[in-house]
């Protein structure tokens, strides 16, 4: 193995960072136009969000590409695979699904209250929930794989 | 900083240097990341009774020689 587990776990930190920056821009931006929420501002700074969204629709499509690329490089090499995905990182992952799945609870039970003052659809409410579960869920990892010595 | 709620003492730092393993050499022989043997030293983390085994062997004792309940 050409890099350690380290350098590796490192590596896929900061395509999770990218991807959930990326991502977040894209998406965020996305439902941004589709809750109507842009009419608040002026169209120069439309323009420039949607910029902003497309330059995170790449970083997070580069960073997809190199997510799967890293998992074809090690598909290979069990061992490497194996302490890749250990049981520490097993656990941590579980967790973060759990954070990603109350979050996404808890912001269905706020829309039940909030989403028709705002006058949101059932699908502007599906997209919003999808963000914030999946934001919450990428962040969890982040924070609970974060190294603490 | 150990955990103070966790009831598993361990002495795998104290294993590791009479073997003169480093973290990362000891990850690489059981298996795992470093991050999971710094975690499982620091009391942080409990292991499962494969990755207590798998311990216990490449230091050549039992597991209670390297995991001890402290209640």
């Amino acid at each position: 193995m050409a890099q350690t587990t380290d350098q590796v776990l490192a590596y896929r930190r900061m395509l999770m960072i990218s991807f959930l920056v990326g991502w977040g821009a894209w998406y965020g931006f996305f439902i941004l136009r589709e809750t109507g929420l842009q009419s608040l501002w002026g169209e120069v700074v439309d323009i420039v969000i949607g910029v902003f969204g497309m330059v995170g629709w790449l970083v997070f499509a580069v960073a997809l590409w190199r997510i799967f690329r890293l998992r074809k490089r090690y598909r290979d090499d069990p061992a490497a695979l194996a302490a890749l995905s250990d049981e520490l990182m097993r656990s941590q992952r579980a967790s973060a699904m759990r954070v990603g799945l109350m979050a996404l609870i808890g912001f269905q039970i706020v829309l039940i209250f909030v989403g028709q003052p705002l006058g949101w659809n059932a699908v502007q409410a599906a997209h919003a929930s999808i963000f914030i579960g999946v934001a919450a869920w990428v962040c969890a990892a982040l924070w609970l794989e974060r190294e603490i010595d | 900083m150990a955990d103070t709620n966790n009831p598993l003492a361990n002495r795998i730092k104290v294993w590791r240097a009479e073997k003169n393993l480093t973290q990362e050499e000891l990850a690489r022989r059981i298996g795992v990341s470093r991050k999971t043997i710094n975690t499982i030293e620091r009391g942080v983390f409990v292991p499962s009774t494969i990755i207590a085994l798998k311990l216990a062997r490449e230091f050549g004792c039992s597991v209670e020689e390297v995991f001890q309940l402290t209640d």
